[in-house]
C-alpha cells in the first residue's frame, strides 16, 4: 500500500502535465488518454467499497443511457422525450440504489446495512 | 488560517474585478434579451406576469439605484455573476472545509464570465440569477436544512423555470435513493414518500407548462462540444472536473444525504446538458450552463488536491500557483476585453448602435407623450424603443399585409392600431416604399445616420 501515495502523486503530475500539453496544442486523443490515466492514478487511494459501488453505478448508468435513444426513438415530440428520459434516469438510479442496498445487506452483512 | 483568508480575499477580488469589467468596458447592455427584461421590470404589475418573477423583481429593485435602465441591467448582471461565484464558494467550503478549494471556486467562476458561459453575451439575466439559488439549495440539502431548502427551491423555480426543472429532477433522483437506502417502516421514510410524491407532481406541473409551450427550442444541432471546450481557455477546468467530482463524492461519503444529492446533481445535470446526444434535443444551449457550473465546482474541488500532491513543497506550490493564476487572469481579462470591444465597436453593429441610441433619446423629447410607435422586427434593437423614448411601441410583424400595401393601406393600418409614428432602423432596412415616396403623405419628423421616423397620423 506504500506505493499508493506515489501513484496519486504521479497522477497529479500527469494531470498537470496534461493541462500544459493541452494549452500547448496537444492532440485531443493524447490529452484525453493522459487525462484518463491520471484520473485513474489519482483515484486509486480512494478505492473503498463505497467508491466501488459508485463506479459500478456509473458503469451501469452510462451503457443504459446509451440505449436511451433507442428506447425513446419514435414519433414523440422532443419535450415528452425529455420527460421519458428523466423517468428512465430515475428508474436507473433507483435500480442502482436498490442493487447497492441488496449487495450491502447480503455481501457486507457483518459490516452493517448501508454504510 | 491567515493564509486561507488571504487566498479567499484575493480570489474574491478577482471575481469582483472580472465582474465589473463588464460595466466598466461597455456603455450599453449586450445580449438580445436585455431589452425584454428591462421592459417587463419597469412596471411592477408586469413582473408577476413574467415567467421569471424573482429575476424581474431583482431587476425592478434596481430602480432604487440612480442610474438609467440600461446601466442598471449591466450592474445587475455583474452582481448576478458575483452572487453565483460567492454561492459556489460557499457550497465548496461546506463540502470540503478547504479554504484553497473555496478560493479556487471563486477564482474559476470569476474567469468563466464569457466564452464558457454566455449569460453576459446573451443577456440571460434570469438564468444567471437562478444559479445562486440552485447552489444554495444544494448546500441546504447537504446541511439538511430542510426549511431553507424549500425556500431555495421556490426561489430557483421562480427565477428561471429551467433551473427549477433541474432542481426538481435532482430532488427526485436523490429522494429515490434515500427512500431505497433507508431502513423500512420509519417515520422518516413516510415523510420521504410524501416529499417524493409532491416533487413528482411539481415536476410534472412545471414540465407541462415549460416543455409543451410552442416556443420551446427543439434542436439537435446545438451540440455541447467537449472537444472545443477542452481546447478553449477553460480546458483546464474540464480536465480537473472529473477528479473533483469523484473526490467530492469521496469526501462526503459519510453524509448519506450529501452523497445522494451530489450523485443526483451530477446525473441530472449531465442528462439535461447532453439530451441532444440521446436523440431528444431540448434547449441544449440553455442547459449547457448547468454543466459548466458543475465543471467549475469539480475543478475547484480538484485543484487543491492535485496541486498539493504534485508539488508538496509549499514555496514551490505558491510560486506555481501564482504564475498559473496570474497567467489565467491576464488571458481571460484580455479575452473579455476583446469581446467587449467587439460589442462596443459601431462598425460591428452587435448591440444598439450609438446613433440609434442618440435618436431614441432625441425622440423622448421630440414626440408627444401620447405617441404610439411601430416598426418592423428587423432586429431586436427596436425593443429598446419604449425604454429609451418612454413612448408605447408595438412591432408590426412581417406577416402583416400592410407591408405590401400602398399609402392608403398604411394610413388605415395606423388608424386601426392607433399608431402615430413609424420608426425605421437604417442599418438593417429601408422604410416601406409608400412612407418614403415623394408627395409627403407621411411627413418625416426625425432623421439621423441610423434612424428615420415618419408620422403616420
Amino acid at each position: 500500500m506504500k506505493n499508493i501515495p506515489l501513484l496519486s502523486r504521479l497522477g497529479s503530475w500527469l494531470l498537470l502535465a496534461t493541462i500544459c500539453i493541452n494549452y500547448l496544442g496537444g492532440g485531443y486523443e493524447l490529452v484525453l488518454t493522459a487525462a484518463l490515466i491520471s484520473i485513474a492514478l489519482i483515484t486509486l487511494p480512494w478505492i473503498t467499497r463505497e467508491f466501488v459501488s459508485l463506479l459500478l453505478g456509473i458503469l451501469l448508468v452510462i451503457p443504459a443511457l446509451a440505449f436511451l435513444p433507442v428506447v425513446i426513438r419514435g414519433n414523440f415530440l422532443p419535450a415528452p422525450k425529455l420527460l421519458i428520459g428523466s423517468g428512465l434516469l430515475l428508474l436507473l438510479i433507483s435500480l442502482w440504489s436498490l442493487a447497492r442496498r441488496l449487495l450491502w445487506q447480503t455481501v457486507f452483512k457483518k459490516e452493517g446495512a448501508a454504510e | 488560517m491567515r493564509g486561507g483568508t488571504t487566498i479567499i480575499a484575493v480570489a474574491t477580488l478577482v471575481l469582483v474585478v472580472m465582474a465589473i469589467q463588464y460595466p466598466l468596458s461597455t456603455t450599453f447592455p449586450i445580449g438580445g434579451d436585455a431589452a425584454s427584461y428591462v421592459t417587463k421590470s419597469r412596471h411592477i404589475q408586469e413582473v408577476w406576469q413574467s415567467r421569471y418573477p424573482t429575476a424581474q423583481l431583482i431587476l425592478t429593485s434596481s430602480a432604487l439605484l440612480p442610474l438609467s435602465w440600461p446601466d442598471r441591467f449591466i450592474w445587475i448582471m455583474s452582481l448576478g455573476h458575483m452572487a453565483t461565484g460567492l454561492a459556489l464558494g460557499f457550497l465548496v467550503f461546506r463540502l470540503t472545509r478547504d479554504t484553497f478549494a473555496t478560493a479556487a471556486a471563486l477564482f474559476f467562476w470569476g474567469l468563466s464570465i464569457t466564452g464558457i458561459q454566455r449569460h453576459f453575451e446573451d443577456g440571460t439575466l434570469a438564468q444567471l440569477w437562478s444559479l445562486p439559488w440552485l447552489l444554495l439549495w444544494l448546500e441546504s440539502i447537504y446541511s439538511r436544512a430542510w426549511k431553507r431548502s424549500y425556500g431555495m427551491l421556490l426561489a430557483t423555480i421562480t427565477t428561471h423555470p429551467f433551473s427549477g426543472l433541474l432542481v426538481l429532477l435532482t430532488s427526485l433522483l436523490f429522494l429515490m435513493q434515500l427512500v431505497i437506502d433507508r431502513p423500512a417502516a420509519t417515520r422518516e421514510k413516510k415523510q420521504l414518500y410524501v416529499c417524493a410524491g409532491l416533487t413528482i407532481l411539481l415536476t410534472l406541473f412545471l414540465s407541462s407548462i415549460l416543455l409543451l409551450r410552442p416556443t420551446i427550442v427543439h434542436d439537435n444541432s446545438d451540440h455541447l462540444s467537449i472537444t472545443e471546450a477542452i481546447r478553449s481557455a477553460h480546458g483546464a477546468l474540464l480536465l480537473l472536473a472529473p477528479v473533483g467530482i469523484l473526490y467530492g463524492l469521496h469526501t462526503v461519503r459519510s453524509n448519506r444525504v450529501g452523497r445522494s444529492v451530489m450523485i443526483a446533481w451530477v446525473a441530472a445535470t449531465s442528462f439535461f446538458a447532453f439530451n441532444d446526444r440521446l436523440n431528444i434535443g431540448v434547449e441544449t444551449n440553455r442547459f449547457a450552463t448547468y454543466f459548466f457550473l458543475l465543471v467549475t465546482f469539480g475543478a475547484a474541488v480538484a485543484a487543491p488536491y492535485v496541486l498539493r500532491h504534485a508539488i508538496p513543497l509549499r514555496l514551490a506550490r505558491r510560486f506555481v500557483l501564482t504564475t498559473l493564476a496570474g497567467a489565467m487572469f491576464l488571458w481571460t481579462w484580455s479575452d473579455n476585453a476583446a469581446i467587449y470591444n467587439f460589442y462596443e465597436s459601431p462598425s460591428r453593429y452587435a448591440r444598439l448602435h450609438r446613433d440609434e441610441q442618440a435618436a431614441f433619446t432625441d425622440l423622448k423629447h421630440l414626440l408627444p407623450a401620447n405617441s404610439v410607435l411601430t416598426s418592423s422586427e428587423a432586429n431586436r434593437h427596436v425593443e429598446w424603443l419604449p425604454i429609451l423614448t418612454g413612448r408605447t411601441w408595438y412591432a408590426t410583424p412581417a406577416a402583416e399585409a400592410v407591408w405590401h400595401g400602398d399609402a392608403t393601406a398604411w394610413r388605415n393600418y395606423a388608424r386601426e392600431r392607433h399608431f402615430t409614428h413609424f420608426v425605421s432602423l437604417k442599418h438593417t432596412e429601408e422604410p416601406p416604399e409608400p412612407l418614403r415616396a415623394p408627395g409627403h403623405h407621411f411627413p418625416k419628423v426625425y432623421e439621423n445616420n441610423a434612424v428615420i421616423v415618419y408620422q403616420l397620423l
